[in-house]
């Protein structure tokens, strides 16, 4: 279960109105024979096109070529068993929580009288009660976030992708997402792949950390990370959690030193 | 940003100090009104006074003269108004949904948005006749462009993540209609139609007074013909608040259908 | 596209140039086929008496109407008087509105005595005061600049009023932290910052100036494109109503145009 192959991808946006296409994904590699239930990040430089692999993971966006495997079966679409938590949280803005909720079971043939019985429990589940009637507009951005992963939990996805869904919080609320997405994610053991350029984050968060290399996008290293679960905020002061960092930067700092010349105009 | 406030400008900042100022501000307009017109500073021929104005009205409410006049401006309105909503959020929707579409259709829409329809009039008289469907027809071509033209942005600017949201939980074409596309585009949608009702309104008094068979429009060109100052002012006045009542509710509408937007445009 | 298994590694052919060229000025020439194509209906139309040309015209039967009216300075004239009255209108409708919506922006109480009035008639079918103004001016050109200069004020001035008050807080607490006075404040930061709304309001202003012109010379003039649409229109020469109609929607297209310009050339430092 939860066997992700890449092989070779391109993701090639056409601009309209533009001569050039942008090439999002560049010749991307990754080989990942996931546990069921195991938590993975991606992190890698700027630019290296996580973010792009992970919504191709879902089938939102078509490669150009190569070859996209999940479980050994080419994806061809949005399916069943993916779920994505966006970066922007993509709540809409018209409906409630509890509908926001309800949103992705609308189009699973999920009835509706056990769409909102199941929307409450997840709601609930993410530390959301009593906010069931409120407007995104109405939250803060941590717990707009908690609704997008209340959301994608909902339909019951076998892997849950997650594209730096904490990038937008300030650093003290995205720590603590940090330990509340660990204890949602201790409760409902998905697979989890985490796409995030914060190093800390993935190490207190993953069972292994994917380190990518700046384009052409290539593992560059597969880190485990044998700290004991469950953890806490403690965790991060210990001397176990900081190697990992040492080591991780090691090898992210000459990818990203790259992509700096990449990025630059 | 104001200014930092003075000692003195503090009064302004108690609570409800704009209505207590805003209404003594209109009473001291009617009174210095009252006593110009009424003093003969001004002929009162030409600005009549307020106690006349009421006068005027009183007998207009009890003629029923009044409400016949209202009646059809009312009709007239709707019937415009319901027809131009009919037409035009279907095809701003098309056009701002399907890109080509809306390409082939922009100037062509620019055009007639840019321009002061109300000057078709004489030529929507000569094909119409001058009944209510020519009226209505003014209002139909003064409302249908702002709502079109606003609907069109209002799909243009749904966030694309909202689909690629809705799309990644297996939603197809017609659900992202339903569930995303009009919801998103509603609060444009409103705003398309605040601006068409001021238009309309518009509409419907111009054809009146260019026709000048019954309604509002005609009574004021009834009023003028007389030179009954004082029932003129006072149509004149009735048609005011009842653009500033429309243009209140449709900014609540407005409001509603968005409450996560805070500010527009006027 | 190629998805999934077995997909050779080649990157898509690049368009031909003609493509990447239409496809760059899509929306231009599709604008432009939009265009034609509503004309060629109009004219097949008449042509095939699916509508009837003297009733509904002919763009065919245009050219030589405004050949006529043209030699004859008839166009020249009507035009120049809309355009006139229009300036005039409009400009008094600046002088007046985007001070005093500073004004009442800047002060609470300016604010609180004239809004009652501002909203009342910004909202009011101003056309319906023109019987009043005939009264007072007589029929021609300042009933008509007058109708022009209210219909046009009101929406500049809330949108002025509006754009002082949005002014972001952090940008004067700023400046008066480097020690700007009330004065260089207004000028330095709550004016500039404002431009972006007092340009929706001029926009408007445009369309609602350009309505009062037209609508206040069908009523109460003797000259002027407005005029000209009734007169023609009353004699049933449907060609030369259309020849006005025509000359009507390209000023509203030109003026609506010139500001966008205009606001494009100031306010460069906005970003879409």
């Amino acid at each position: 279960m939860a066997h992700i192959d890449v092989r070779n991808l391109w993701v090639v946006y056409r601009l309209p109105r533009h001569d050039d296409d942008l090439v999002a994904v560049e010749d991307f590699t990754l080989a990942l024979a996931g546990r069921p239930g195991e938590f993975v990040s991606i992190i890698g430089p700027s630019g290296c096109g996580k973010s792009t692999l992970l919504l191709a993971m879902d089938g939102l966006v078509q490669p150009a070529s190569g070859d996209l495997l999940i479980d050994g079966r080419p994806v061809a679409g949005p399916g069943p068993d993916r779920a994505v938590v966006f970066q922007e949280v993509a709540l809409l803005p018209w409906r409630t929580v509890l509908d926001n909720v309800c949103f992705g079971m609308e189009f699973r043939g999920v009835a509706a009288a056990e769409r909102q019985e199941v929307a409450r429990r997840y709601v609930k589940l993410v530390g959301l009660s009593g906010f069931e009637r409120h407007y995104p507009h109405q939250l803060s951005g941590g717990m707009r976030q908690r609704v997008g992963i209340a959301r994608a939990l909902a339909v019951h996805p076998a892997i849950l992708l997650m594209d730096e869904p904490f990038g937008a919080l300030d650093a003290q609320t995205r720590q603590l997402m940090g330990v509340e997405l660990l204890r949602i994610w201790d409760q409902e053991r998905k697979t989890v792949v985490f796409v995030t350029h914060d190093l800390d984050e993935a190490i207190f968060l993953s069972d292994r950390v994917v380190v990518m290399t700046a384009r052409p996008g290539r593992v560059k290293a597969v880190i485990p990370i044998e700290l004991p679960r469950p953890r806490d905020q403690g965790v991060r002061n210990t001397l176990a959690f900081i190697d990992y960092r040492r080591q991780l930067w090691g090898l992210l700092e000459e990818e990203a030193m790259k992509s700096l010349d990449l990025v630059e105009p | 940003m104001r200014p930092r406030s003075p000692q003195r400008a503090s009064l302004l900042l108690r609570p409800g100090a704009r209505a207590t100022v805003g209404t003594l501000s209109v009473l001291l307009f009617i009174g210095l009104w009252q006593t110009v017109g009424g003093l003969a500073l001004i002929d009162p021929r030409y600005i009549s006074t307020p106690v006349d104005v009421v006068r005027a009205g009183v007998d207009l409410v009890r003629t029923e003269e009044l409400w016949r006049h209202l009646r059809v401006s009312g009709a007239e309105f709707a019937l415009g108004f319901v027809a131009s909503l009919v037409v035009a959020v279907p095809l701003g929707l098309l056009a701002g949904w399907y890109r080509r579409l809306g390409y082939l259709v922009d100037p062509v829409l620019m055009t007639f948005y840019a321009m002061p329809r109300d000057a078709m009039l004489p030529l929507i008289i000569i094909w119409l006749g001058i009944g209510i469907y020519s009226r209505a027809a003014v209002v139909f071509l003064g409302a249908i462009f702002p709502i079109i033209v606003n609907t069109m942005a209002g799909i243009r600017k749904v966030e694309p993540v909202w689909i690629r949201c809705a799309r990644s939980f297996g939603a197809r074409e017609r659900h992202l209609f339903w569930k995303i596309l009009l919801p998103g585009a509603l609060p444009y949608i409103m705003t398309g139609v605040r601006l068409g009702i001021g238009r309309g309104i518009i509409g419907v008094i111009v054809a009146e007074m260019y026709v000048s068979v019954e309604g509002l429009g005609e009574l004021i060109m009834a009023a003028q013909a007389g030179l009954n100052t004082d029932r003129l002012v006072f149509v004149t006045l009735l048609v005011s608040a009842l653009g500033f009542a429309a243009l209140r509710l449709s900014l609540s509408l407005e409001e509603w259908s968005a409450p996560w937007q805070r500010e527009r445009e006027l | 596209m190629a998805a999934g298994a077995g997909a050779v590694a080649v990157r898509r052919a690049r368009p031909s140039a003609a493509v990447r060229l239409y496809a760059r000025y899509e929306p231009v020439v599709l604008g432009a086929a939009g265009v034609v194509l509503l004309f060629v209906l109009w004219e097949a139309a008449g042509a095939l008496g699916v509508i009837d040309p003297r009733l509904f015209g002919q763009p065919s039967r245009l050219v030589p109407a405004a050949a006529g009216l043209w030699g004859a300075g008839v166009l020249q004239h009507h035009v120049s008087v809309t355009l006139t009255e229009f300036a005039l209108g409009f400009t008094l409708a600046v002088l007046v509105g985007i001070p005093m919506g500073f004004l009442m922006g800047w002060y609470r109480g300016v604010e609180y005595v004239l809004e009652p009035f501002v909203w009342f008639l910004y909202s009011s079918p101003l056309v319906a005061f023109y019987p009043l103004f005939i009264v007072w001016f007589g029929i021609g050109m300042p009933t008509v600049v007058t109708i022009a200069f209210l219909l046009a004020v009101f929406p500049l001035l809330i949108n002025t009023v509006t754009g002082v008050q949005h002014v972001e807080a952090a940008l004067v607490r700023a400046a008066r932290s480097f020690g700007a006075r009330d004065l260089e404040i207004f000028l330095k930061v709550s004016l500039p910052a404002s431009l972006p709304i007092v340009f929706a309001g001029l926009r408007l202003a445009v369309g609602r100036a350009l309505v009062g012109v037209v609508v206040g010379e069908i009523f109460g003039a003797t000259a002027g494109l407005g005029f000209a649409v009734r007169y023609w229109g009353g004699r049933l020469r449907i060609p030369e109503v259309f020849v006005f109609l025509t000359c009507i929607a390209l000023l509203g297209v030109v003026l609506t145009q010139l500001i966008r310009l205009l606001e494009g050339r100031l306010l460069r430092w906005r970003h879409e």
